[in-house]
């Protein structure tokens, strides 16, 4: 009975530590992230460093707000992450539908092929768009971008989709049909709330993957008052003087839209994680 | 009755002699046409931004193309033949290699360890999990430059904890071009672990846990039941997944970029391709190193593919 109690004891011990490592390790760079942009500057380089602040200051905010466009580049990401999720998606759960609903010769081998695309890298497909989209004027152009996003948005969402809609059982849509609606009514008011969790879960990920994605934004756009979010703040970070309140500022800022994403569907994101990513 | 047929047919209605209400006007159309519509959105964006470019960037890496001249001649294979000859290509190839090799690995130890961890019943579990997986989904800007400033050798918060655990040692400066491998190591596996943290607690749910608590009353230890019971229910997924994050971190660029620089202790061949078609506009022999990124990574998925097909068949 003892040797029990202590085997539970030892158990305890040894997740406690793990759960406080994992924590510390995981959430600090947040919290310093966090801290900094709201440090005055007395204490932003004193040593020891303080660990917490009873005195915030939010000019790193004020200072990016004023001296920065900073609202452009939220907007400029807005619109092309949307875009980006919005064709990725819609085109997506179209073909996705038609794989599972009309198997026909070659889809297979069009699955494949997406299969392939989904491991593409970013870095080998911007060489090539860079020099066609230079030639086909669609440099520093929103389009482009929601392109050049949909590029690994629909291989991406096509992969995760797929498991999604073969799961939804033949017999609702026939349901459907014995009550007199047609392929597209069925499609939408019976097929697709079915399978809203991977909708979501994909449009998820395609929306942070525009989000936070450096090199295409780096390439394809040369003007800055088209400039993405993590493109601004690497430029702030390059100019001269490293100003760190500001630069905390607007990482904080920049994972906002993260932060909800992740807090209010994680239950989706797990889900399409789990039947996508890895079979 | 006729409905069992409809997955693969046409509408359920088509010939069944049922009251022709819903029927849609018009003639009618095989699945296949259907099938064929609904992926045509796809296919053409696929054949635009992917399947194009990459014919494109084939026809780029035999020629001379630099990014300021507009007219561009074939030069053969004389790109490949330049950086096979190149000893920094063969530095860059030593250098990625060990980048994948080591972040793969790292990862891959430390998330099985983490989802065991998350596995257990906790309060606040829910929480925990949300910090664990948070790297993943943040910026690698932001993560980049967090990590900057926490490493900073002057004003870093780092040289206080090393102060802390060593008083009075100089803390070394893990920025500095000698030690920024290492660093780029850490924070690489800091960013991506959660990938492997998560796949893995999926499938560690999909475990009957009364073979686990079987073998616990048969007095295995808790090493035993992990060798013996999880491990091997967790080996395909663990297959999957080297294969998949290696050719992930074979290729990333932007932490490796953002964090590092383009110095040759982490010129990967991301880097270098990026570095000379954006640095020095080259663009054909930079589509070369694209190329054989390319042609590496094909091989790859064919492996990872055959080694997914072949999972879902035995597990079907």
């Amino acid at each position: 009975m003892t040797a029990a109690l202590h085997r539970v004891a030892r158990v305890r011990w040894y997740l406690l530590i793990g759960i406080v490592l994992l924590v510390a390790v995981n959430g600090f760079p947040f919290y310093w992230m966090a801290l900094t942009s709201v440090k005055p500057g007395t204490e932003l380089f004193s040593f020891p460093p303080t660990f917490f602040t009873t005195a915030p200051d939010f000019g790193g905010f004020q200072r990016l707000f004023e001296t920065t466009n900073f609202l452009t580049y939220a907007k400029n990401s807005l619109i092309i992450a949307t875009g980006a999720t919005a064709v990725s998606v819609a085109v997506s759960a179209l073909a996705a539908y038609g794989l599972t609903r009309f198997p026909f010769p070659g889809s297979r081998a069009f699955s494949t092929a997406i299969l392939y695309a989904y491991t593409f890298a970013p870095i080998v497909i911007v060489v090539p768009l860079y020099g066609m989209f230079r030639e086909a004027g669609l440099i520093n152009n929103y389009l482009g971008m929601i392109l050049a996003y949909a590029s690994f948005g629909v291989p991406f969402s096509l992969w995760l989709l797929q498991p999604f809609f073969r799961a939804i059982p033949a017999e609702l849509e026939e349901a459907a049909f014995v009550d007199g609606a047609n392929r597209v009514k069925s499609a939408w008011y019976v097929v697709l709330p079915q399978a809203a969790p991977g909708l979501i879960a994909v449009s998820v990920f395609t929306f942070l993957l525009a989000w936070e994605d450096y090199l295409f934004a780096r390439v394809l756009i040369t003007q800055e008052h088209l400039k993405t979010l993590p493109i601004a703040l690497h430029d702030l970070y390059n100019a001269s003087l490293q100003d760190w309140p500001l630069l905390m500022a607007a990482a904080v800022l920049i994972n906002v839209p993260v932060l909800i994403a992740f807090l209010f569907v994680q239950r989706y994101l797990v889900a399409g994680w789990g039947a996508g990513a890895i079979k | 009755m006729s409905l069992t047929r409809t997955t693969t047919g046409g509408p359920p209605h088509a010939g069944s002699g049922r009251r022709p209400l819903a029927r849609p006007q018009g003639p009618r159309m095989p699945g296949w046409f259907w099938g064929a519509l609904l992926l045509s959105p796809a296919f053409l964006l696929v054949l635009g931004v992917i399947a194009a470019p990459i014919a494109y960037l084939v026809r780029l890496s035999f020629t001379d193309a630099h990014a300021y001249l507009p007219r561009f001649g074939s030069v053969g294979f004389d790109n490949y033949a330049a950086l096979l000859r190149a000893p920094h290509f063969w530095d860059s190839v030593r250098t990625t290699v060990w980048y994948a090799g080591l972040t793969v690995g790292l990862q891959l130890v430390l998330g099985v360890l983490i989802a065991l961890l998350l596995h257990q019943k906790f309060h606040g579990r829910g929480v925990v999990r949300l910090v664990a997986l948070a790297p993943y989904m943040v910026p690698s800007i932001v993560v980049a430059l967090v990590w900057r400033w926490l490493l900073d050798p002057t004003t870093g918060a780092y040289s206080w904890f090393i102060d802390k655990v060593w008083p009075g040692s100089q803390p070394p400066n893990l920025l500095s071009p000698n030690l920024i491998f290492w660093s780029l190591i850490a924070v690489s596996v800091w960013m991506f672990t959660p990938f492997i943290v998560i796949s893995v607690l999926a499938r560690l749910q999909t475990i009957d846990p009364s073979t686990v608590e079987a073998a616990t009353v048969d007095g295995a230890g808790a090493w035993r039941r992990f060798w013996n019971i999880v491990l091997p229910e967790l080996k395909p997924v663990l297959y999957t997944l080297i294969l998949l994050r290696f050719m992930f971190m074979f290729t990333k660029f932007d932490v490796v970029y953002l964090f590092a620089g383009t110095g040759t202790e982490v010129r990967t061949l991301p880097v270098l391709t990026f570095q000379r078609i954006f640095g020095e506009a080259r663009l054909g022999s930079g589509a070369a190193v694209a190329m054989i990124l390319f042609v590496l990574l094909m091989i790859f998925t064919t492996v990872y593919l055959r080694t997914l097909y072949r999972q879902r068949e035995e597990t079907a």
